[in-house]
């Protein structure tokens, strides 16, 4: 049928239009509402302010997974640009209104180097209860849930580094992480500390070379 | 990029020639000359590349014990056949830029270029290099004379370098999380008869030696040596990635780090 509606000799061309094209919407009863929980592993380096991510935990729960590999690759893009925003990128305009970081000499796109291989798990598939497949969104997890995990995890490093920062703005780059703790003044009697999470430990370590390694975890002071 | 001729002598004479030619430029690697031209920044008349002359590639080593690289010499190559006798300055040409622009890039362009953040000025400044062209030899000291300005005359070409080989060696590169070219650099070198700091990424001046430190060094060869000192942030770069006093601040750790490295 869609051959003959293409192929116009012997078509009723008075009486029809050639093509065959049909439309039909799916209005959702509701938006569908993934969950998830993201634990960032960090190690500042107070010299310097240079923070490195360790690695990345994410669990989420996308209702009934279709593709996994897509929806993997969804999380792993989207927590690389929420790294990109956390830590690198930024937009500045001088007073006049010309933009200082027109190219990538000084716009600072995450790259390979910049993340750590992550950990995910989608195992909590909780079906969605109000379209046929049981599906949630998955598009935009990653790049929701990086950016608090890895600010928390780098203002929890400082603090148990003995550097009283609350609050720094993104991207945390490493001029902005040495300010911060030059403004709070480093605090006498802060101790090493093992541990620098944003919303705890994570069950796997995320790198060999820590796995079993304690001490090796948590900030460089 | 606007038209121009190309030229590819086989000779240092030739070249020379060649250059005399009006608003004629020297090509080396061409990793900061081409990006220029791309950007209608420069527009030169004529190019005359290096690439072709055998007689300035090469690493070797001379009678007084210097390691003679060729001005026409890629950075792979230093990184590759620098390794056993220099391992410092190696291990820096293998951390330039990435691998294509190691392939392409050449010493003596980084150092006729004389970027403010590069990382072969500090190389040669902080091993007390001389640097050779088709007509005199220029010490270190005398070569870099400010931001992208050295004591190159038009037309001059740099045919080698030669560094004193010391015993210990470290380059320390803080990279600009953008571009990578070093926010701020410290190459720290150890000889029998005294230490060298050299500096670049920090200064409006361009790369600098820091003598505070290097007289502190040469009594003790140990970070403590240095702990103390501390460079004054007037001078010093801000830009979008630093403040003047962050660069000064990054001099202090970067050169504590370079002696705690020195192999």
């Amino acid at each position: 049928m869609t051959l003959a509606a293409y192929v116009p000799h012997n078509y009723p061309l008075e009486s029809l239009e050639p093509g065959l094209e049909e439309t039909a919407f799916y209005d959702p009863a509701n938006f569908t509402y993934p969950a998830g929980a993201y634990l960032c592993e960090v190690e500042v380096d107070a010299d310097t302010g240079r923070v490195e991510v360790m690695s990345f935990t994410c669990a989420d729960d996308f209702g009934v997974v279709i593709n996994p590999m897509i929806v993997e690759g969804q999380v792993h893009g989207g927590v690389t640009q929420g790294i990109g925003q956390a830590l690198l990128e930024v937009a500045v305009y001088d007073a006049n209104g010309q933009l200082q970081t027109g190219s990538y000499m000084d716009y600072a796109m995450p790259r390979a180097d910049d993340v750590p291989s992550f950990v995910t798990d989608h195992s909590a598939m909780t079906r969605c209860t109000h379209n046929p497949l049981g599906a949630k969104g998955c598009g935009e997890a990653g790049a929701i849930g990086s950016p608090p995990a890895l600010v928390n995890a780098v203002i929890d490093a400082l603090q148990s580094g003995g550097h009283d920062v609350k609050h720094i703005d993104m991207p945390l780059s490493p001029a902005r992480v040495w300010a911060a703790t030059q403004a709070a003044g480093a605090q006498s009697g802060g101790r090493p500390q093992a541990g620098a999470h944003g919303l705890g430990r994570p069950d796997h370590a995320g790198r060999p070379d820590h796995a079993g390694n304690p001490n090796a975890q948590g900030g460089r002071h | 990029m606007y038209a121009f001729e190309f030229v590819k002598p086989a000779t240092v004479a030739d070249a020379v020639a060649a250059l005399a030619a009006e608003d004629a430029q020297a090509l080396g690697g061409g990793q900061t000359l081409i990006p220029t031209m791309k950007q209608r920044l420069a527009s030169p008349s004529v190019l005359v590349s290096l690439n072709g002359i055998a007689a300035i590639k090469g690493v070797q080593t001379d009678a007084a014990g210097r390691l003679c690289i060729g001005g026409g010499t890629t950075h792979a190559t230093v990184a590759r056949e620098a390794h056993a006798r220099f391992p410092g300055l190696a291990a820096m040409a293998s951390h330039v830029g990435d691998p294509a622009v190691r392939n392409r890039g050449t010493i003596g362009g980084s150092l006729a270029n004389n970027d403010p953040s590069a990382c072969y000025p500090a190389a040669a400044l902080g091993t007390g290099a001389t640097i050779v062209t088709n007509t005199r030899e220029i010490a270190a000291d005398d070569f870099f004379q400010g931001m992208f300005t050295t004591a190159l005359e038009p037309g001059e070409i740099i045919t080698e370098v030669k560094f004193p080989i010391p015993t210990k060696a470290n380059y320390q590169k803080f990279v600009q999380p953008a571009s990578r070219f070093a926010l701020v650099a410290v190459f720290v070198a150890h000889y029998a008869d005294g230490v060298r700091v050299a500096v670049t990424g920090a200064s409006e001046s361009g790369v600098f030696r820091w003598t505070e430190a290097e007289a502190a060094l040469s009594g003790a060869f140990a970070p403590d040596a240095v702990r103390d000192l501390s460079v004054p942030a007037d001078g010093m770069i801000g830009d979008l990635h630093g403040t003047p006093e962050y660069r000064a601040h990054l001099i202090g750790v970067l050169t504590r780090r370079a002696v705690e490295a020195a192999a």
